[in-house]
Order: C-alpha cells, then structure tokens, then sequence
C-alpha cells in the first residue's frame, strides 16, 4: 500500500502561538482515519496542512509521493492534479458554502477542475438524488436548515469523487436523527475505496466511521492505534478530556 | 425556514426592539436577503426574465449612459417612464420598485437635491413656506435632474440585478469582458457583505442576551464602538475562511458557473435597440 499522506515532525504555529508540534504520521491508501481530540487541540489545523492550504512551518508533509509545499500548488497544473485527487468538508458549512443555489454549490468544483458542462450537469444530478437534496436544487444554501447545509457541504466534495476525503467535525451541532443520516451516508459505499480522514471529539460516532484512531492532544499525537484500542483505554481518553472524568471514575471504584 | 426569511426574522422586516443599530443591520441584512428574493423575482416568466444577461447587461448600460448623456428633461422623463414600462413588464409591480428602488435613492439623492433648489440663482417662482426663502427656475430644473438622472439610472441598474440572478449577472460581466479581478471581487462582496451583516447582528444579539434589561444609550455606543473592531478583525478571519473554502475546491481566481448563455435574435435585438437610445441623443443634441 502506498502512502498518501506521511508526515515527519511535523509542526505549525499561527504567529508566535503553536498549534502542531513533532507530528509523526503516515497514512495509506483506503485507510479510514479517526482525528481525536478535544477542542483547540489542532485537528482542524492538520486537516488544512494535509489539505494543502496552510504549510508546515516545521518538519516535511509530503503527499502523494511528493512534499506538499506552497512553491508546489502555485503551478497550476500541479494544484489541479493536487485539488482534483482530495476534498475537505469545513468544519463550518457557513464557510464552506458561499455559491448562490445548491446547485452552484455542487457544480463549483467540477467546474475549476475544467469539466464540460454534460459532465457537470450529470454529476450534480447524480449527488442531488444520492443525498435526497433534490428540492433544494434552487435554494440558497446559506438558508438551509443545520443538517441539510452539512450535505450540501459534503456533496459539494464528493461530486468531484476525490480518492482522498478529509472531514472535519462532520457531525457537529446536528440533531441525533440528522446525525445518524449523516454517519450512514459516511460508512456506505460514498466512501468506500476512498481515504477517509475525519476530525471528531464525539467518540460514539467513532467506530461507524474509521479503523484507526489518532489521538491529538495539545497538538501533539498522544495515540495513534486501532479504533477498538483507543476506545477501550478510557485512561488516555479521560486525561485528553476525550470523555468526563468524574462520572466514570465513580462507575470504575 | 420558508423563503424570505433569514434566521433574524422575515426578510428584516422585524425591527430589534428600540430599533438604532440593531435597526439599521436588521434592515440591511433584510436588504441583501432582497438580493437572494431577487432570486425568485429573477425566476418570474416576463420580459426581461426571458433575455440573455449579457444582452441586458448591454441594453441596460445603454440606457443608463443615456440618462447621464442627456441634458433634456423630456428625454430623462421618457427614460424614467421606459424603466417602470420595463419593469411591469417584467411583472416588478410599482410597490416593489418604489419600496426597493425610488424610496432609498429618493431620500438619498433628495438631500442632495433639495439645496440646488435655493442656491442655484434665477428668478424666484415660489417661496419656502415658514423660511421664505426663494425657490429658483433654475434650481428646479438642477434639482429634477438630480433627482430624476438618480432614479432613472438606479431603476435599470435594478432591472438587471432583479431580473438576474446574481451568478448570471457576474457571468455576463465577464462575457463582455470586465476583468476576472473585479467580477472576482464584486462575487466576493456580496458574499462578504452579507456574512459581515450576520456576524455584527448575532454579536449584538449575543450580547444583549447576556445583559439585564435594555441598554441605555451610553452603553449601546460603547457597545457599538467596542464591537466595531471585534467585527472587523472577526470578517476578515471568516473572508479568508471562505476563500480557503473556494480554493480547496480548485479555485484560482476565475469565476466559473454552470449556465452557459445563448444568444438568441431577440437578445441582439433589445440590446441593439437600447443601444440606438445614446446614440439618438448624441446625434439630437443631446
Ligand atoms: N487562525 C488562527 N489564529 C491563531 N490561532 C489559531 C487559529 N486557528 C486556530 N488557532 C489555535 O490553534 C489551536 C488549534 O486549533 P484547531 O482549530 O486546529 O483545533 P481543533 O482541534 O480543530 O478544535 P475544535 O474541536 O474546537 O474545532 C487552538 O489553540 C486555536 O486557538
Ligand atoms: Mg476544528
């Protein structure tokens, strides 16, 4: 299996503040990643270095084969070929959708990369029916409800069928049934074959949607192993402040 | 939530109680959300719905070089009675022109207008009541040019943004060859714009739901000078957010959408016809 991502301490630092620091890890072709780790922890800032839209300040990410440097997607042929083989899901869909309807939302990518308009049209349709959205085809995305905003987000990816998918909190702030909508859509053949990297802090989603478990904390990877593993080591979780101290220490003695 | 509402309440017609700032950002938040029901007004069957943006774009512009070329208040009149033939037409009743259009450029034009009435000098027609001063021949004719060139140009510039989505009407920009930059930039502005409006009207909300009872004056402008900074460093974070956003997704600075225009023998002939009114005016003198 060759590696998509491979990082070798790795660190970042907005201004004078550290976000990542000594970050070690690789990644492999139809891996499915779990991103752990508590608020401010650093996961949204890995996501945008993997993504190629913030650059390590330390240390070397390399992608695809090849280092991941600014120098490297300000050639254009290189940032298409780059931008056409990944996508990320913001953690704020606000952020993430900026086009006029849905249906701009959907077709923006396939039309940066340089697709025809049949192609476009026939791909935005195919997400649309996929993801149920499709009475929203003319509505303002900035309009839309919580959950109906996060599949739009997520179509507006995946319609341009990236090898490599990077989510981050994709489940955030919705309600238990839109959240489940949302994670079976995650663990179903959307993704299947794909590399799927999520950010999360809600550790029961965790198992549906990944195999292998990273845990940041203070960026820094405190864990790095099967989901199961992980999981079981409430130890670790508890002093990351994955889950609450007090209530479990109490089941526990 | 149903069309023309935004999370603040339908389309900014809530007023936040005691009104002032809160006010003024409901109002335009409930005007840049009119830019999003211009959405709908542009998917309404009528005449201008049913030509090509560019044609209109062109046909539009010509009619707004014709207001600013012509020196004839017969001719501005004319103009301003094309513009609301236009928009019934293309079903935008006088209501909502007056409510979306004439209102605002009234008031705003009309306190530049209303001195020219007084200063240009002539002989006096009328008196101010109450200030006696004199109203001059002249002055009204400098102010009904004024006002109506004002109007007259805001009623097809609105034409086109209510009978366009506003995707189209970028597109058609850069079809006639406005630069990538600006139309790049004016895409962004809208957008920009309007999470700006909802980022300064949820820190308002935000704050006064932590207070007890109304603010009072002094403390509504410390509140307002205090946010104002916060705001902006806040939208700029979220500007570049955005174009992060867009260039995770590919892009590189151009604006491409998805409908591509047909050109159709009445498009050429509206914007051909439109063209004619500037230049009839140069060659008729003006
Ligand atoms: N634009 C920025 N400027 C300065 N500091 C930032 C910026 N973005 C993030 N940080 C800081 O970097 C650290 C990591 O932030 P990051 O957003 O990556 O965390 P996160 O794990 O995604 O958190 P969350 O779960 O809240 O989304 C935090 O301490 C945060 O305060
Ligand atoms: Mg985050």
């Amino acid at each position: 299996m060759s590696a998509v991502f491979s990082l070798s301490s790795v660190g970042f630092s907005y201004r004078e503040w550290v976000a990542l620091d000594g970050i070690d890890l690789t990644v492999t072709t139809g891996e499915r990643v779990a991103l752990l780790g508590p608020n401010g922890s650093g996961k949204s800032t890995l996501l945008r270095l993997l993504c190629g839209l913030a650059f390590a300040t330390t240390g070397e990410v390399r992608a695809f084969g090849a280092p991941l440097t600014e120098a490297r997607l300000t050639q254009v042929a290189e940032n298409t070929a780059f931008r056409r083989r990944l996508g990320l899901v913001f953690q704020s869909p606000d952020v993430q959708l900026f086009n006029a309807t849905v249906l701009d939302e959907i077709a923006f990518g396939p039309l940066q990369l340089g697709w025809s308009r049949a192609q476009v049209l026939a791909a935005v349709d195919a997400m649309l029916d996929r993801f149920g959205l499709g009475a929203l085809r003319h509505r303002a995305p900035h309009r839309l409800s919580g959950g109906e905003k996060k599949k739009v987000a997520l179509a507006s990816v995946l319609v341009t069928e990236p090898e490599v998918l990077l989510l981050d909190e994709p489940t955030a702030a919705l309600d238990p049934r839109s959240r489940d909508d949302l994670l079976d859509l995650l663990s179903g053949d959307l993704v299947r074959g794909r590399t799927v990297i999520t950010a999360t802090h809600e550790m029961d989603s965790v198992a549906g949607i990944a195999a292998r478990a990273v845990v940041i904390a203070g960026g820094r990877i405190a864990a790095d192993a099967p989901v199961a593993k992980v999981l079981a080591d409430t130890l670790l979780l508890r002093r990351v402040g994955l889950i609450r101290g007090a209530g479990r220490l109490r089941l526990e003695a | 939530m149903p069309d023309g509402a935004t999370p603040f309440g339908r389309c900014g017609c809530a007023r936040g109680p005691g009104g002032g700032i809160e006010g003024l950002l409901h109002g335009l938040v409930g005007a840049m959300e009119h830019a999003g029901a211009a959405e709908s007004t542009a998917a309404r069957r009528g005449l201008l719905q049913a030509l090509d943006p560019r044609a209109k774009l062109i046909g539009l512009g010509a009619l707004i070089l014709s207001v600013t070329l012509t020196h004839r208040l017969a001719v501005l009149a004319a103009l301003f009675a094309l513009a609301v033939g236009l928009a019934m037409a293309s079903r935008l009743g006088p209501g909502r022109m007056a409510r979306q259009v004439w209102l605002g450029v009234a008031l705003f034009s009309g306190a530049l207008a209303l001195p020219a009435l007084v200063l240009v000098p002539g002989p006096a027609i009328l008196h101010l009541p109450g200030l006696g001063w004199p109203v001059t021949a002249p002055g009204l004719t400098s102010a009904a040019f004024l006002l109506g060139r004002a109007e007259t140009a805001a009623s097809f510039a609105a034409l086109l943004i209510l009978t366009t989505p506003w995707s189209h009407v970028l597109k058609a920009m850069r079809a006639v060859g406005v630069p990538v930059g600006l139309v790049g930039l004016l895409g962004m502005t809208h957008r920009y714009i309007f999470l700006l409006l909802q980022t300064a009207l949820q820190m308002f909300e935000a704050r006064r739901a932590r207070m007890l009872g109304p603010p009072g004056v002094a403390a509504r402008r410390r509140m307002l000078v205090a946010g104002v900074g916060v705001l902006l460093t806040r939208s700029l974070a979220l500007a570049g957010e955005v174009h992060l956003a867009m260039v995770a997704r590919g892009y590189r600075g151009d604006v491409r959408l998805i409908d591509d225009f047909r050109l159709r023998p009445r498009d050429g002939l509206a914007a051909g016809v439109a063209l004619l009114v500037p230049v009839a005016i140069l060659l008729g003198g003006r």
